[in-house]
């Protein structure tokens, strides 16, 4: 479904190697999580991913075909992203209306918005919130919206960085059950970045730990903790555990 | 073509459905643009386009129908750049980069919504100047053609700046002098002539030219329409060009999301 080969990223202000070198696949209906702490390069791999960010070298390919200038616009049809949860809203206006605006800028017509709606907006629990304006939603409402929104199109693989940010206990159920639930009937392969160690044990099926632009090891999801990481992979910083 | 089409309406509806979520944006716009009018009539500026345009008595119809001219020029030029400005701080423009269709064509949609709430802030206007300063204004078809083809170009110089502020970012105070200055170079306010070299390649001159005779009722000749063409393609190219240059140069230094 995924697949990265050596991608290469190093940015010319900071002259910081952001990637080095990563290599990863994501196979079809997988829930594969990017675990690493703030700057491991979680957020320029995601972005290089979802051709926001051009790398020095390497390449991705998603659905078997190869992320270039010519094939940007149709590989976007293929994914659902989610960079900055809550900040990927217009706020002034109502759920509905970013429904149909997100749907829309993805190339669906209203009739298929509208189907999509019922089917996606059940699954994330947003119904009830069809009608009201993003500005008088709570944080972990504005997470499902944003999700939500980002499924309209139906795409094959759906990226989440950071999902759990800011969540309460409630929320991070509903979001983990949502995600098993997307996987399980609608086939969505998914990936998440994030360094929430406790929200990725309960929901991904393998993990990616990612530091200092590596990949340093991938492994089938057992019962992880964050003492864990920080003693095998030497990484200390933010590992979170709810 | 109809995806396109479909996106570039969703666009509009969403700015709109917006710009009125935020009323005071629009009523003060209103406002400031009325109170800069009345203060360029009372100043009696213009005097003189009635006798150029061998329209005697009719000067403050020629200097309205540039200021409109005018409003829409900087709601065309500012749009661009603004909105990529708001839309990074919001959080969304990465969500609109990844749209099933270029950039620019979202952007359009979005000056194609500036440009109605630029219709009712005109329409204010001109209403202000019929009632309290008994102005007013026959607008004909080469007038709203001469608009049209000067927003293009315009718009073409808004995506020059929209270019540089993916990079630059915080670009609003040269956006105000340029829009201020255009005020200024553009025969706008009076009429130089000829028209100075510089101010011949905006489309803004070129357009208020011809739209201020033929409500003066003097022939506009193959050439006129010609330049306006000429000069509103050029900038619409260009700006094109240097959008898709920096655009990628932000996409290639990670600078998209940032602000």
């Amino acid at each position: 479904m995924l697949s990265v080969k050596n991608l290469y990223k190093k940015y010319n202000k900071s002259k910081i190697i952001a990637l080095n070198n990563v290599s990863m696949d994501v196979n079809k209906g997988e829930i594969v999580g990017l675990l690493g702490p703030n700057g491991a390069g979680k957020t320029t791999l995601l972005k290089i991913i979802c051709g926001l960010t051009i790398p020095d070298s390497g390449e991705v390919i998603i659905s078997n075909i190869k992320m270039g200038d010519k094939t940007r616009l149709k590989i976007m049809e293929k994914i659902g992203v989610v960079l900055e949860g809550n900040r990927n809203l217009y706020w002034a206006i109502s759920v509905l209306d970013n429904y149909y605006y997100f749907g829309s800028i993805k190339g669906k017509t209203g009739r298929e918005i509208k189907k999509n709606i019922e089917k996606y907006a059940d699954i994330l629990k947003t119904k009830e919130l069809l009608t009201r304006k993003v500005n008088t939603l709570s944080m972990g409402q504005k997470q499902r919206v944003a999700i939500t929104a980002s499924l309209l199109h139906e795409p094959e693989l759906l990226i989440l960085d950071e999902p759990s940010n800011g969540l309460d206990i409630e929320s991070r159920i509903l979001l983990t059950s949502a995600v098993k639930t997307l996987r399980e009937e609608m086939k969505i392969t998914i990936l998440i970045a994030s360094h929430d160690v406790d929200f990725l044990r309960k929901t991904v099926d393998r993990f990616i730990i990612i530091n200092n632009g590596n990949i340093v090891d991938e492994f089938a999801n057992i019962n992880i903790t964050a003492e864990d990481i920080e003693n095998k992979y030497k990484i200390h910083a933010n590992l979170k555990e709810a | 073509m109809f995806k396109y089409l479909n996106i570039v309406i969703a666009e509009i509806r969403r700015s709109l459905k917006e710009s009125f979520s935020y009323k005071m944006g629009l009523v003060s716009d209103i406002v400031v643009l009325t109170l800069l009018y009345a203060g360029l009539i009372f100043m009696d500026t213009g005097s003189m386009l009635g006798e150029y345009y061998n329209n005697p008595g009719n000067s403050k119809t020629l200097l309205l129908l540039g200021y409109i001219f005018w409003s829409y020029s900087i709601a065309a030029i500012s749009g661009v750049s603004n909105e990529i400005s708001i839309e990074a701080v919001k959080g969304t423009l990465e969500q609109k980069f990844m749209a099933v269709i270029p950039y620019p064509f979202l952007i359009a949609g979005n000056i194609i919504s500036s440009l109605l709430l630029s219709s009712i802030v005109a329409a204010v206007i001109i209403a202000f100047s019929n009632l309290i300063i008994g102005v007013s204004i026959t607008v004909n078809g080469k007038v709203i053609l001469s608009l049209l083809m000067t927003l293009v170009g315009m718009y073409g110089m808004g995506l020059i700046l929209g270019g540089l502020s993916l990079i630059a970012k915080r670009i609003n105070q040269l956006t105000l002098l340029i829009q201020i200055l255009l005020l200024f170079v553009t025969d706008t306010l009076s009429k130089t002539s000829p028209s100075s070299a510089i101010s011949c390649i905006i489309p803004l001159t070129v357009g208020n030219d011809i739209a201020r005779k033929s409500v003066s009722n003097i022939a506009i000749s193959y050439n006129e329409w010609l330049m306006l063409i000429l000069v509103s393609m050029l900038w619409f190219i260009v700006g094109s060009v240097v959008f898709g240059i920096s655009s990628r140069y932000a996409r290639k230094n990670g600078l998209l999301g940032t602000y």
